[in-house]
């Protein structure tokens, strides 16, 4: 047959002439057809964006995925997958995901600007941001930040490896501003967050939080279910009738912001009218009994330097763990060398002697009676002096707890609350022990300091002073949680606070901080002044419509992800299953990459190695290694190149110790092991007589007291705060510090609270824009996309179910939304759910409806809490309909 | 009446030459040298040709002579800069960005999921296809399969080893792959592409993608309106096998 040509004539002539060169992206590969038609993979979900242990099987066909559901070998989650789960299909498919590296083409920057998109090449966009990095390097590494969020919270190049081997101090957290939940775990059990116990619980005390319906989290809401049966009563201390509180044995309606007066009072009625405590706890496991001096510091013993306590039965003092001691006294003044010494907890007794249920009821609205019945209760319930043996281990039970989460910890005196919490439990033994409050971590973390108190960790060890501060601001707030909304002001006016430098480069990963904090103008202006901002991007939000590069990432099944088995607010009302359950969730990707996208972590890799600083001594290989605690035969060489596979695969094998390292997550999501009961409480690792966790909290007047004489060293106050006012917060025994709007007018009636709803939980991957959760609360959740009313409230303010309303905070910020009406609510509270009314002129317009709580809030110094930084969750607010004018 | 072989393969070439173009306009940016050769004087020349000729209804000639005079009218802007223009449209009209700001993006499964519940099911039945044709892509330059480039190039493709199989004279796999072309045209292309082409040129507001739509429109037409069965021989039409393996035929 001749295979001879002739001319193309017509339109494909023209066709021919304007693109005369060869063209094509798909080939044919033979080993296509050798592919399974159909598959299916199991693998870690966090379609939560937080540290739920849940594990889904994903059905695949010819490369799509088909269809998502829980997977019923997973020992925690037993099959179940919660909506966003199920949901992830529409975070692979999304069509309006960011599918290539994009460049702006619009200098100018706001959310009312079109940046002007376009696409460009993977090593345009590379070249392009190391180009810039490595100038900011070679001039002052402290000119690059990187800001990080809950999107990338599996990653395993992290960025506390990243920017030391860079050389910038300057790492910046997009969450945590209204959920600082850390600090009081982190200071009396050696935790980043606790857990409850509710297999053996049996009076549960929740203030301010969700112990796993309200946030849709499947196995703690498995959990309670089944402490529910088993007959467990809950009391839930909340402005707001929650799905927890309809399940509950109590719901008592509180005024928002004022939990801190609740929780004083209780302690209060425990400490000084029922007078019934734990003694023997409180004698050999806690500081209460050690001795202090005028200056509130321990009293300690000039030869050893160790704290002192009081032996009654020989009446002299001693050291705390002389083993001559025959008792320790709990209360009292003692003379002890020509000073004057006092227990700790006689201190403690008397400082919270004024905060009685009734001056409480004139803050809160609960009613004094409430507060000394709940009292009893607590203490009652908690079973003090009792015992249980598990796994042939005697360890003691206490059945009751207090819990607080971020309704009640993220506010102006929320670290205090937090502590106050800790001494309720205390009081009654419940800490680490069978049915009550536990340190989120399993293991020897209850080892002490050599004052035989437990050793501080995470955010309760001080950040080092250091002048001038970093961007953040940290060493002013040295026990923060995190402080974005700093940093926005330091980039606005650096001189100000002492910052000798400005910012030339941020980078943001898996971060919003304009509708995640508060002030979102004042976060758009940081952005818009920060010259060069590289964001990796799932979506077009109002964050990447600010920045310059984008830089694509995989959607959730498309990645390498690892997350050890641990406490996140997803788990932590925990059964049996889950407190025996130790391992690790990782993820390889199920499926090809549908678009140009990269694994975040291969992009700091690859970033590293262009600018640098990737191999050698203090490169990222090396700080890979210390982070991540990798040991011979497989930590890193410092000077080889790896990519996230290579590196994620040597992390389990040495961290975790799985055999197979990540080949074993090929088709499974969670290594887990087993252990016995006993070992699941910290208790067990340290019981009776071998440490003692801090009643009185002279680690934090210490930590005061270091950053006052630093700041006097310097001749600094903390720029914008009424020092006076700081120094409140860090006291040893915690106190009422009042509200910061206490003397703002009084049309300002009202108190604004938030809540997380289960669909739209910390919004990664778009859960808000998610065609399907939005289906889900439409049909479901009548109460999302509202601004909640109580309705004799409104009924007062002539207003009307239907109604759109403007919400106007005292300070100057407004929100606007639907008014719905309810008689669950407290009548002085003002409710608006999630985090809604996006900005984007890019993201998915349905994202768009509903009030913005987050414009609600004020970050101005004097607002926030100064010892854990978060924001006050509960601003004074007034309500008008929208057309009628401010009242 | 059937095509001799050699008109048969300049057919076939002239489709593989135009798929080819229209996946590259939606899969790459316009560059310098495609904005060079379309405002050239001899483009001009051709087009002018074929407006005073039978070809002056075509969609496609309309199409093209858009596209040129819409560069045309940029004046005194640097070819460089129309390169850049055109980038931020086609990312706003081709991309997918946000719902509001342009048509939405060119999925197959996307604009016929009013169809089905299941939008997805659409995007497997072109995996399957993929599949059965022995089709991979390139990871590097990876776009969900049922985007419309790559839509376009599969077809380029399928008529590339039409010819492949022609040179090599086995016309039986070259006509397996005519009714493949046939089958992807009439059950992936047409039931959404004009849908798309409308909402494009609806959204568009430089003539540009206008004329891209035009373009793309009457060469559907076009390849409609053929014949392809009655390149080789008249048979019936067999369906791509849900599980298929080996050689296509």
């Amino acid at each position: 047959m001749a295979t001879g040509q002739s001319r193309p004539s017509g339109p494909a002539s023209i066709i021919g002439r304007i693109f005369n060169r060869p063209y094509g992206i798909l080939a044919r590969d033979a080993g296509v057809a050798d592919r399974p038609p159909v598959e299916t993979r199991v693998t870690a979900c966090r379609m939560c964006g937080n540290k739920a242990w849940c594990t889904a099987i994903i059905r695949i066909q010819d490369g799509v995925v088909v269809g998502i559901e829980g997977d019923p070998s997973n020992p925690v989650s037993q099959g179940k997958l919660c909506s966003r789960g199920q949901a992830a299909i529409f975070n692979l498919y999304n069509p309006y995901r960011v599918k290539a590296p994009m460049k702006r083409t619009n200098p100018r920057k706001g959310l009312d600007q079109d940046p002007g998109w376009v696409e460009i090449s993977w090593e345009e966009a590379l070249s392009t941001v190391a180009e810039r990095l490595r100038k900011i390097r070679e001039d002052d590494p402290r000119k690059f930040a990187h800001m990080w969020g809950f999107g990338g919270d599996w990653w395993i190049v992290q960025h506390e490896a990243f920017l030391p081997a860079f050389g910038t101090p300057n790492l910046l957290r997009s969450h945590g501003v209204l959920c600082p939940v850390h600090y009081g775990c982190s200071l009396v059990q050696g935790t980043m967050l606790d857990k409850q116990d509710v297999e053996y619980c049996q009076y549960l005390i929740t203030i301010g939080g969700s112990l796993g319906p309200n946030i849709g989290s499947s196995h703690s809401t498995r959990a309670l279910a089944g402490a529910r049966e088993r007959g467990i009563k809950m009391v839930v201390v909340d402005p707001r009738c929650s799905h927890e509180a309809t399940m509950a044995h109590e719901w008592i309606p509180i005024r928002p912001g004022t939990d801190l007066a609740f929780a004083l009072a209780l302690l209060n009625v425990v400490l000084n009218e029922v007078g019934v405590f734990d003694e023997p706890f409180l004698k050999q496991r806690t500081n209460a009994v050690y001795l202090i001096g005028d200056d509130g510091y321990y009293a300690t013993d000039v030869a050893t330097g160790k704290p002192l306590v009081w032996d009654p039965m020989v009446s002299t003092a001693k050291t705390f763990d002389d083993p001559s001691a025959r008792d320790f006294a709990l209360e009292g003044r003692y003379q002890v060398n020509g000073r004057t010494l006092t227990t700790a907890f006689t201190l403690v007794k008397e400082a919270v002697r004024g905060y009685s249920p009734e001056w409480a009821e004139t803050i809160t609205t609960v009613p004094a009676v409430t507060v000394r019945r709940i009292a009893r209760e607590f203490v009652e319930a908690a079973h003090i002096g009792e015992t249980i043996t598990l796994d042939g281990v005697e360890l003691p039970f206490r059945p009751a707890l207090v819990k607080g989460e971020r309704g009640s910890l993220g506010k102006f005196g929320g670290a205090y609350q937090h502590l106050v919490h800790k001494m309720l439990n205390m009081l009654v033994g419940s800490l680490d022990v069978p049915g009550g409050d536990l340190g989120s971590e399993t293991g020897p973390v209850l080892k002490p300091g050599a004052d035989g108190v437990v050793t501080p960790k995470r955010e309760a060890i001080p950040v080092p002073f250091k002048y001038p501060p970093d961007v953040d601001l940290a060493q002013y707030y040295p026990n923060r949680h995190t402080l974005p909304h700093m940093a926005w002001k330091v980039v606005l006016d650096p001189a100000k606070y002492g910052v000798p430098y400005e910012l030339e480069a941020l980078m943001i990963y898996g971060g919003n901080p304009i509708t995640n904090n508060s002030n979102p103008d004042e976060a758009i202006a940081a952005l818009c002044k920060i010259p060069f901002v590289v964001n990796i991007a799932y979506i077009y939000d109002e964050a990447a419509e600010l920045s310059d590069i984008l830089l694509p990432e995989p959607a959730l099944f498309e990645r390498y992800g690892i997350q050890a088995l641990g406490t996140g607010h997803f788990v932590q009302a925990q059964d049996a299953s889950m407190l025996q359950t130790t391992g690790v969730l990782a993820r390889m990707p199920v499926i090809p990459l549908q678009h140009q996208t990269r694994q975040a972590d291969d992009i700091y890799l690859e970033l590293a190695e262009r600018v640098g600083f990737l191999y050698g001594v203090g490169g990222l290989n090396d700080h890979l290694n210390q982070f991540w605690d990798i040991q011979d035969p497989y930590k890193l060489d410092l000077d080889k190149r790896y990519n996230t596979a290579e590196i994620l695969d040597r992390v389990l094998k040495s961290r975790f110790e799985v055999e197979q390292g990540l080949e074993y997550f090929r088709d499974s999501g969670l290594y887990y092991k087993t252990r016995s009961k006993a070992e699941s409480y910290n208790y067990y690792y340290y019981p009776q007589g071998t440490t003692r966790y801090p009643f009185y909290f002279e680690h934090l007047l210490r930590t005061g007291d270091t950053l006052r004489w630093n700041l006097a060293e310097h001749n600094l106050t903390i720029p914008g705060q009424n020092m006076a006012e700081v120094w409140r917060f860090y006291q040893a025994v915690p106190q009422w510090v009042g509200r910061p709007d206490e003397h703002i007018p009084a049309e300002y009636d009202l108190v604004a609270m938030n809540w997380a709803t289960p669909q739209f939980r910390m919004n990664c991957g778009d859960q808000t824009g998610n065609p399907l959760l939005n289906e889900v609360v439409d049909e479901c959740d009548p109460y999302q996309f509202v601004v909640l009313m109580n309705r004799e409230t409104a009924a007062r303010k002539g207003l009307c179910e239907g109604d759109e309303v403007i919400i106007e905070a005292y300070w100057g910020g407004t929100a606007q939304g639907v008014l719905k009406l309810t008689s669950l609510l407290h009548p002085d509270a003002l409710g608006v759910p999630a985090i809604h009314g996006f900005r984007s002129m890019h993201r998915n317009p349905v994202t768009r409806r509903g009030p913005h709580f987050n414009s609600l809030l004020n970050n101005a110094e004097g607002t926030f809490d100064p010892l854990h930084g978060g924001i006050d969750r509960n601003p004074r607010v007034r309500v008008f309909r929208v057309g009628a004018g401010k009242p | 009446m059937m095509d001799t072989p050699i008109e048969v393969r300049t057919q076939v070439q002239s489709h593989a030459s135009s798929y080819a173009f229209l996946a590259w306009l939606f899969l790459e940016q316009p560059d310098v040298d495609f904005v060079t050769r379309l405002l050239a004087g001899d483009t001009q020349d051709s087009l002018g040709s074929l407006t005073s000729s039978s070809l002056a209804d075509s969609r496609m000639i309309t199409g093209l002579q858009i596209m040129r005079s819409s560069l045309q009218v940029q004046g005194s802007r640097t070819i460089e800069d129309i390169c850049l223009t055109l980038a931020v449209e086609r990312t706003r009209l081709l991309r997918g960005v946000a719902r509001e700001y342009g048509p939405p993006p060119p999925y197959e499964s996307l604009y016929r999921s009013l169809e089905a519940s299941d939008g997805i099911s659409f995007l497997v039945q072109v995996a399957e296809f993929y599949r059965y044709a022995q089709i991979d892509l390139l990871a590097e330059r990876a776009d969900r399969l049922d985007y419309l480039g790559l839509e376009l190039d599969f077809m380029r493709l399928l008529c590339e080893e039409e010819i492949r199989s022609l040179d090599q004279g086995d016309t039986d796999e070259a006509e397996g792959f005519a009714r493949l072309q046939h089958r992807f045209l009439q059950e992936h292309l047409l039931p959404w592409v004009p849908r798309y082409c409308e909402s494009l040129l609806s959204h568009s507001t430089a003539g540009f993608y206008q004329g891209v739509a035009q373009l793309l429109l009457g060469f559907l037409e076009e390849q409609a309106a053929i014949e392809t069965e009655q390149r080789y021989k008249s048979q019936e039409l067999s369906s791509v096998p849900r599980s298929g393996t080996g050689k296509v035929r």
